[in-house]
């Protein structure tokens, strides 16, 4: 395979012997693709990107780097590049000295290393520190630094461990679409781990979803947003998270929730039984549509009003749910109500695994929408 | 649209995955073993050092301690316990023992609350504190043959300035180092002031660890300075102390260049500490036998209070 | 007021425990009937006492072993003790606990329970008057690895993955990332190396047995076995000689001395 890849095949670790940190985890990185692993806290994404890294060995799988098997090879023979959380910038010595650490490692000559540092801070606009040292620079400058230390190296591979979770919101949010553009400006193949699922939804071109050392689901950012494959991913993706509920399937092929009953949207569902409902906050309306099909009443609880949304809080049944309606709405606290949806917009998953039954789910493009 | 990428089966537990998945590893035992080379080259010149200069000389004082020796040095005649029961019929080494505890008790309590004195006389935010922690530091800079020839000619009976200091206040003269009970006491003198460097500084440095906050939070509340000094101070630096306490005392043991310089061991074997007889016994008299199995008590001697300074020492010291 | 009082404090102590020194130095400018008239400060102030103690005793040769052996037992321990806290704090092995409690175990192994045997080993080696016998014994030191130790765990986990990644070898991480970053903890093992070995007495004692490698505290003790019935002047020019570099050294290094120090006994 090409120049490159990366290949899990069963990467598994466990540290202890007994737990697992990362559970037979099977994925293909193309050459040039951004990829996102993206979870909760102590999920094991760091583990899985050090293992690729080869900085943690495996308990069971292997590992393809550029289509060979790389379990036995080491970090520095595997062809890629490393930005790490605080930067690990070598403090005594100077920006430029940082940059060129490697190249000088690997013998490279004197005329490339000036060429690459020169070509590398024109791209980062950071030709003017190159004598200080570390201590002296912003946050945002020594990301800088440890980003041109990656690009000089001009390995085919770069791996990313949390590189903006020390940045303030706006610098991350420039960050973001600067990592996004230099990768795809060097043509590289970019892991990049984060917690943050806004990173993973914007930056990457597929990314993983890790829970407990598990994979949950592997896909395109907006894959996962349509169609998430269980009802963790539902939750972790999307903010606020998707709304969940109890909810019963009888013989008829009919839905109950909350005392109100409606139409199952795909027959393939038609089991009876208990499942859990997942509707999305914006897929809630306060008035009814040609598409709607379905009302259900509930009562208000809580309303903040962001200026171009609101966010409802109310309760439905036994559950708490969120709205996100466009524009500016206001409530009394504490009054009734009536929500609409559109059952093709429902997710129904099982109420015991939690994974998500196979079936049509309405996806709107906006393009669609604007027609 | 794309349906999402179905779930594989999940091994159920790591020993399954093991059994299933795990790929042999293709390196060598060269190159498995390599962090093992790698210490065992960056360890071994302090192993080797350890073993022949530490391991080695304690295991074979041991040995020797069972030996009458010749001229040598070398074991000619095993004679068992023999230097044991010997060291304890003595009255000579038991007075070394005696004269021993007494000078550690002279020394490390006193030598400690000087050094815990000026540590916290100079941990105060003054104008010049600098010089006098550098003036407090300086023994440190002092060797024992210097420090001893000082307080040699500061003892001294005619000469000395101590004499004349007593005498012009009116007080009788002293025989600092001639009288039998004065001269432990001018060498315990003269150690304290020479450990005092050392110890003031360990605590100064422990002093300064403590966080300011806690001072500010009772001063707000109220308390005074030797409210704060019982209630803060003295439990905050309570490992710095247990290890300046303990280190006082192994100095103590170990002192031996001031008894050699002012006193040799007299007036009448007053002031002959174990490790300075060690020192007759084996390098004047040429007794290595006899001298191994005094190393070996005051091992076993520094072992046991260390040991003891830890159990009961250790319950007391609040780390943070 | 409180500040009124810490003065006094400060001074009077500062006083009594710098008397000795201050002592020492005024002494050794003073002629013989100052001396015999118990003066505090020379009345006339004069530079015989050095002239003579340089002429009667080989001080300053004696001085140079003492430079020789310090610089040399310190570079010494600081490498070996650095190589060793590399070790303790970077190449996890299994039994690497086993062997650093091994290494502290040597703490409780005090000098005087060696040193008959360690003497025979000298000689047995043939070291005898040899700068080797004053240096090599104190390479090795358990203290010195243990305060490196704390010091190499400062550095961050990531240079060293970062390091592995860029491809340096242990080694080349070694010398170029960890030295460097814990620059300062060598500084403060070295002022406390060459402050201890420079005031070496017992061994030196034992080990040499003519002036080639004596050091200067040996030195210092023959002078005034030699001299004490006719001239203190010159046996304190001779301390004051002695005591001048380390004097210096700690002035120079106390704050960062102060600093590591404490690192080491307590963290
Ligand atoms: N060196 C280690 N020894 C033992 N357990 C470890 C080690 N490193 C990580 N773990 C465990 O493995 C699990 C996964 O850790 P990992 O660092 O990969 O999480 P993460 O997803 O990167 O989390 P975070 O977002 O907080 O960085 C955690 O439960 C952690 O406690
Ligand atoms: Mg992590």
């Amino acid at each position: 395979m090409a120049e490159g890849s990366v290949q899990l095949k069963h990467v598994t670790k466990s540290y202890n012997g007994e737990s697992f940190a990362v559970r037979d985890a099977e994925v293909t990185i193309e050459p040039g693709e951004f990829f996102v692993l993206v979870g909760p806290s102590g999920c094991g994404k760091s583990t899985m990107l050090r293992m690729i890294a080869g900085l943690e060995e495996l308990t069971a799988g292997e590992i393809y780097m550029h289509g060979e098997s790389a379990n036995d090879t080491a970090p520095s023979k595997r062809r890629l590049s490393m930005v790490f959380q605080n930067y690990a910038l070598y403090p005594h010595l100077s920006v430029e000295e940082n940059i060129l650490f490697g190249l000088k490692v690997r013998k490279i000559s004197k005329q490339e290393q000036k060429k690459r540092c020169l070509e590398a801070c024109d791209m980062l606009g950071m030709t003017d520190y190159l004598k200080r040292k570390p201590r002296e620079l912003s946050g945002g400058q020594r990301q800088r630094v440890a980003l041109a230390r990656a690009v000089v190296s001009e390995m085919p591979v770069c791996l990313m461990d949390e590189p903006l979770s020390n940045l303030d919101a706006k610098l991350r949010a420039q960050m973001r679409t600067e990592i996004r553009q230099l990768q795809q400006k060097l043509g590289i193949t970019m892991i990049y781990v984060t917690h943050d699922q806004v990173e993973a939804m914007t930056m990457g071109d597929r990314m993983m979803v890790l829970k407990d050392g598990e994979v949950q689901q592997i896909g395109r950012p907006l894959d996962l947003y349509n169609q998430p494959a269980n009802e963790f991913v539902a939750g972790f993706i999307g903010a606020p998270p998707m709304n969940l509920t109890e909810a019963v399937i009888d013989g008829a092929g009919e839905l109950h929730v909350h005392g109100t009953r409606g139409l199952l949207p795909d027959e393939r569902w038609n089991r009876p039984g208990k499942v859990r409902l997942g509707i999305r906050p914006e897929h809630l309306h306060l008035e009814p549509s040609a598409s709607t099909d379905w009302s259900l009443p509930v009562v208000i609880r809580t309303e903040e009003i962001l200026g171009n949304e609101t966010l409802l809080t109310m309760s439905a049944g036994p559950d708490r749910w969120k709205a996100k309606l466009p524009g500016q709405w206001d409530f009394k606290q504490e009054s009734e109500a009536t929500v609409y949806l559109n059952s093709a917009d429902l997710h129904v998953f099982h109420a015991e695994t939690g994974t998500a039954m196979p079936g049509q789910v309405n996806v709107q493009m906006q393009e669609e929408a604007s027609l | 649209m794309k349906q999402a990428e179905e779930l594989p089966h999940r091994v159920k537990s790591v020993q399954e995955a093991v059994e299933r998945y795990r790929v042999p590893s293709a390196k060598s035992v060269w190159q498995k073993s390599r962090n093992y080379r790698l210490a065992l080259l960056y360890l071994l010149p302090s192993l080797v050092l350890f073993g022949v200069f530490m391991f080695y000389p304690m295991i074979y004082s041991l040995y020797l301690s069972f030996f009458f020796t010749d001229a040598q040095g070398s074991p000619a005649l095993f004679v068992g316990l023999e230097n044991y029961a010997y060291l304890w019929e003595s009255a000579s080494f038991r007075r070394s023992v005696i004269v021993t505890l007494l000078f550690v008790a002279m020394t490390v309590p006193a030598g400690v609350v000087l050094a815990l004195f000026l540590a916290l006389i100079a941990n105060e935010k003054l104008r010049g504190i600098g010089f006098f922690r550098t003036i407090f530091a300086s023994t440190l800079g002092m060797s024992v043959a210097a420090s001893a020839v000082i307080w040699l000619f500061m003892f001294h009976p005619t000469a000395g300035i101590l004499n004349a200091m007593l005498l012009g206040l009116n007080l009788p003269a002293l025989s600092w180092l001639q009288d039998s009970t004065m001269a432990l006491v001018s060498i315990a003198i003269t150690t304290v002031w020479m450990n005092t460097g050392f110890s003031f500084l360990i605590l100064l440095g422990g002093l300064q660890n403590i966080d300011e906050h806690l001072y500010e939070s009772a001063r707000i509340d109220g308390a005074g300075y030797f409210y704060q000094l019982r209630r803060i101070t003295v439990p905050m630096l309570s490992p710095t102390l247990f290890f300046i306490i303990t280190i006082s005392f192994i100095n103590a043991f170990q002192s031996f260049g001031q008894v050699d310089i002012l006193t040799g061991g007299g007036p009448a074997e007053a002031t002959n500490l174990i490790i300075y007889s060690i020192y007759r016994e084996a390098f004047i008299y040429y007794q290595f036998g006899p001298a191994s199995a005094m190393a070996i008590v005051l091992f076993a001697a520094v072992l046991v209070l260390t040991l003891l300074q830890f159990k009961f020492g250790e319950r007391k010291v609040h780390y943070q | 007021m409180r500040k009124t009082i810490l003065y006094t404090l400060l001074s009077i102590a500062a006083l009594v425990m710098f008397f000795p020194i201050l002592y020492a130095f005024s002494v050794s400018f003073m002629t013989s009937e100052d001396i015999l008239n118990r003066q505090v400060i020379p009345s006339a102030p004069t530079l015989d006492n050095y002239r003579g103690v340089l002429e009667s005793v080989p001080i300053l040769h004696y001085l140079m072993n003492s430079f020789i052996v310090a610089s040399t037992a310190t570079l010494g321990m600081l490498i070996v003790s650095a190589l060793a806290a590399f070790i303790f704090a970077f190449i996890p092995f299994k039994g690497r606990q086993a062997v650093f409690l091994l290494f502290i175990s040597t703490l409780l192994i005090p000098w005087e329970a060696t040193m008959i045997p360690n003497f025979l080993t000298i000689q047995s080696l043939g070291w005898m008057n040899n700068y080797l016998a004053l240096t090599v014994p104190f390479f090795a030191l358990a203290f010195g690895t243990f305060l490196l130790r704390q010091h190499f765990k400062t550095v961050p986990h990531e240079l060293y993955e970062a390091a592995q990644v860029e491809g340096l070898s242990h080694f080349q991480f070694f010398y170029k990332v960890v030295v460097p970053y814990a620059k300062t903890s060598f500084v403060t093992l070295g002022i406390f190396g060459f402050l201890t070995t420079w005031n070496m007495y017992l061994w030196p004692l034992l080990v040499t047995t003519n002036d080639t490698v004596r050091t200067v505290q040996i030195g210092l003790r023959r002078l005034q076995a030699d001299e004490v019935a006719t001239n203190w002047g010159l046996v304190m020019a001779g301390v004051v000689l002695v005591i001048i570099p380390t004097l210096i050294l700690l002035a120079a290094g106390q704050k960062q001395l102060q600093k590591g120090l404490t690192k080491g006994a307590i963290k």
